[in-house]
C-alpha cells in the first residue's frame, strides 16, 4: 500500500480573465508524498506561483481538484493550523510589530494566547530575528521579512508547508541558515518549496515536481531525476581507452565527451550494478593506461535535469 | 467559544490594538475631535451672538465670554427656533434638549452630520487595501473571508467607539475654555451619555464603507463609493420626507424608510433608555450593510 499522499492536485486547469486567456494551470496532476521535502520547479510563468495560491484557496480552479492532507480542497476551517504558507508577493501588515504578528497568526490558526506568545517566540528565535522582534514591520529590511514571513509559515506544527521562493532576496549567510532550517524539517512535516535556485532545491529536497507552461513536465524522487545512485561523471586528463573499458564493463553504458577542454567519461551502469565494483575496476584500467582523473561526479545536478527537460534514460 | 467568532473576535482585538499603538487610531480620535471641537468652538460664537441679542434687549451690558446670559437665551426665538430644527420639531425633546448642556446637543447633532462620513470613510479600508498588498493572504490560511471581513468591521466598530469617546474631550475643554457658567461634571457625564448613541448611529455608515471596501482593491475607489452610498442615503431620506414622489412611489418609499438609518434619528433623541431600540436597529443595518459586499468578496481572487 503506497504512502498517502499530503498533497494531491488532478486535472487542475485556472486561467486568468476572460476565456480567451491562456491556461496558467494547464490540467496539471500530481501527488506529493507525505514527509516529502519536495522541489516546485520551473521557469517564470509556469504556473507556479498561480499553483500555490489555488491550492491554498486564494483563486478558485476553473477545473479540477486539489487535496489537501486528504481533507478534500483547502478549507481554513478543516486545515486551521495543518497548513502553513510563505506566499511569494504577499506584503506583511506593516504596522505590526514582527513579535505581535506572529502571535496573531497562531491565535488564528487556534492556538491559546499562551501557546501563540511561546510558538512566537520560538519562531523569532528560528529566523533569529530577536533583536528587531518589538520593531514594527515596516522598519524590517527586506531579508528580515522574507524570514519572518518564513517564520510565519512554520509557526505551530504545520503538516504541510507551503514556500513560495523562501530565498529570495536573502543574503547568503540568511539564505544558508534558512536552508538548514529547512532541512530540520524532514520528519517534521512536508514542505512544498517553489524556488528558481535548482541548486538549493537539490540540497534541501528529496522529491520534485517540474512545471512548464502550466503543466507538469515530470514528477518523482529527486534521486530519479537526477539519477544520483546511476550515473557516473568522470573527468579525465586524456582519452581514456574506452574499448578496453567496455571489454571490462560489458553491461555498463559508457560513452565519452569533450568539455570545455576536458575529456569526460560517463558511465551509466546497469541498476543492479555495484557502483563502487565498476568504480575500482574502472580506476585500474585508467591507471594501467596513464590517464588521470581529475573529477569524479556521480549523478546529474538538478539543473542538468531541468534543462535537458527530462530525466536521464 | 465556536472557532468562527473566535476568528473574528481574535481580527477585531489585533486590529483594534495595532490601531490604538500606531497613528491610525489617533487620526481618526484627531479627526473627530477636531470636527467636534470646532464645531463646539463654532457654536459659542452663535450663543455669543444670541446673548449679546438678548443683552441689548434688556439693556445689560454685551458678554465676551458665552455662557453669561444662557437662562435668557433659552428663552429667545431664534434659539429656540435653531433648537426645535436640531430636534425635529418635537416639542417634547425640545424641552428634554433645553435642559442639557448646550455643547452636549450641538454636539450630538454634529456627529448625527459628519460621521456617517468619517464611519464610512474608515470602514473603506477595511480589506481593500490587504487585498491589493495581498498581505490578507496571511490571514486567509487561518481564517475564513467571512470570519476576516466580521472580524475588520468589529474592530473598525470599536475603534470608532474610541473615536467618538475621545472626541468628547476635546469638546468638554471648548466648554471649559470657551463658555462660563457650565458645570464640568454635568457638562461631561452629559456628553459621555451622549456618545453611545453616536457610537452606535455611526455603525451603519461604517457598514457600508466595509461594503465598498469588498467590491474594489482600490482604497481611494472604495472610500469614494463608500461616501457616495452614505450620501445617497442622506439625499433618499430627503427625498421621501419632501413627499416628492407620486402616489405609489411615495408610498414604496415610505415603507422602505425603515432601512434608512436617518429615519430612526428621532427615537435616538430623548431621556432614558429609549434609544437603545434604534440603537438595536443600526446594529443590525450595519451587519445588513457589510453583508452587501461579502458576494463579491467570496468568489474574488485574493
Amino acid at each position: 500500500m503506497s504512502a498517502p499522499s499530503a498533497l494531491s492536485v488532478s486535472g487542475l486547469k485556472k486561467r486568468y480573465g476572460w476565456r480567451s486567456g491562456a491556461w496558467a494551470l494547464d490540467n496539471m496532476s500530481f501527488e506529493v508524498p507525505s514527509g516529502a521535502l519536495c522541489a516546485l520547479i520551473g521557469p517564470n510563468g509556469a504556473g507556479k506561483t498561480t499553483l500555490f495560491s489555488v491550492i491554498c484557496g486564494f483563486l478558485p480552479p476553473d477545473e479540477g481538484s486539489v487535496n489537501v492532507l486528504g481533507l478534500g480542497p483547502f478549507s481554513p476551517s478543516v486545515h486551521k493550523g495543518r497548513v502553513g504558507v510563505l506566499p511569494q508577493d504577499a506584503a506583511l501588515p506593516e504596522r505590526h510589530t514582527a513579535r505581535d504578528f506572529l502571535r496573531f497568526m497562531g491565535e488564528l490558526q487556534g492556538l491559546s494566547a499562551r501557546e501563540a506568545k511561546d510558538a512566537a517566540e520560538r519562531a523569532i528565535q528560528s529566523v533569529d530575528l530577536n533583536a528587531r522582534a518589538d520593531h514594527t514591520i515596516l522598519t524590517l529590511s527586506h531579508g528580515m521579512r522574507r524570514r519572518l514571513a518564513t517564520a510565519s509559515a512554520l509557526l505551530g506544527k504545520p503538516e504541510l508547508v507551503l514556500l513560495d521562493e523562501p530565498t529570495a532576496g536573502l543574503d547568503p549567510v540568511q539564505a544558508h541558515s534558512l536552508r538548514e532550517h529547512l532541512r530540520q524539517q524532514k520528519g517534521r512535516a512536508t514542505l512544498v518549496i517553489s524556488s528558481h535556485n535548482l541548486t538549493e532545491l537539490e540540497q534541501i529536497c528529496d522529491y520534485a515536481v517540474i512545471l512548464e507552461k502550466g503543466r507538469v513536465v515530470m514528477f518523482g524522487p529527486m534521486s530519479e531525476l537526477t539519477a544520483q545512485a546511476r550515473r557516473v561523471r568522470w573527468r579525465l586528463s586524456a582519452a581514456p581507452p574506452l574499448e578496453a573499458l567496455r571489454a571490462a564493463l560489458p553491461h555498463h553504458e559508457l560513452s565519452v565527451q569533450e568539455v570545455e577542454g576536458v575529456v569526460e567519461l560517463l558511465e551509466l551502469p546497469p541498476q543492479d550494478a555495484d557502483p563502487d565494483a565498476s568504480s575500482v575496476v574502472l580506476m585500474r584500467l585508467l591507471a594501467e593506461a596513464g590517464v588521470g582523473v581529475r573529477e569524479l561526479r556521480r549523478g546529474q545536478s538538478l539543473e542538468e535535469s531541468v534543462l535537458a527537460g527530462r530525466p536521464p534514460s | 467559544m465556536t472557532g468562527p467568532v473566535r476568528d473574528s473576535l481574535i481580527i477585531a482585538r489585533y486590529m483594534l490594538a495595532r490601531a490604538l499603538r500606531t497613528r491610525s487610531a489617533l487620526l481618526l480620535v484627531a479627526l473627530f475631535g477636531l470636527v467636534a471641537s470646532g464645531s463646539a468652538y463654532g457654536f459659542t460664537r452663535i450663543l455669543l451672538v444670541l446673548e449679546n441679542q438678548v443683552a441689548r434687549v434688556l439693556r445689560v451690558p454685551k458678554t465676551e465670554t458665552p455662557g453669561a446670559l444662557m437662562d435668557a437665551v433659552k428663552t429667545d426665538v431664534d434659539f429656540l427656533d435653531m433648537m426645535r430644527a436640531m430636534v425635529g420639531g418635537d416639542e417634547a425633546l425640545l424641552q428634554w434638549a433645553l435642559e442639557l448642556p448646550l455643547l452636549t446637543v450641538t454636539h450630538f447633532w454634529t456627529g448625527l452630520g459628519t460621521l456617517p462620513f468619517i464611519a464610512a470613510a474608515a470602514g473603506a479600508e477595511a480589506v481593500s487595501s490587504d487585498i491589493h498588498d495581498r498581505s490578507i493572504r496571511f490571514e486567509l490560511v487561518r481564517a475564513g473571508r467571512l470570519e476576516i471581513v466580521a472580524g475588520r468591521f468589529l474592530g473598525l466598530s470599536l475603534l470608532l467607539g474610541v473615536a467618538v469617546f475621545g472626541s468628547t474631550l476635546g469638546v468638554w475643554a471648548v466648554a471649559m475654555l470657551g463658555m462660563i457658567n457650565n458645570p464640568p461634571l454635568e457638562q461631561m457625564t452629559t456628553l459621555l451619555s451622549m456618545s453611545p448613541r453616536l457610537w452606535m448611529w455611526c455603525l451603519p455608515f461604517c457598514g457600508l464603507g466595509v461594503a465598498a471596501s469588498q467590491l474594489t482593491a482600490n482604497v481611494n475607489l472604495a472610500r469614494l463609493i463608500a461616501l457616495a452610498a452614505v450620501a445617497f442615503t442622506w439625499i433618499a431620506y430627503g427625498v421621501i420626507e419632501a413627499e416628492v414622489l407620486d402616489g405609489w412611489m411615495q408610498a414604496v418609499a415610505e415603507s422602505a424608510q425603515v432601512l434608512l438609518p436617518q429615519a430612526w434619528i428621532g427615537a435616538l433623541w430623548g431621556p432614558g433608555w429609549g434609544w437603545l431600540t434604534p440603537a438595536g436597529v443600526f446594529v443590525a443595518l450595519a451587519w445588513c450593510a457589510w453583508s452587501l459586499g461579502y458576494p463579491i468578496m467570496a468568489r474574488r481572487n485574493l
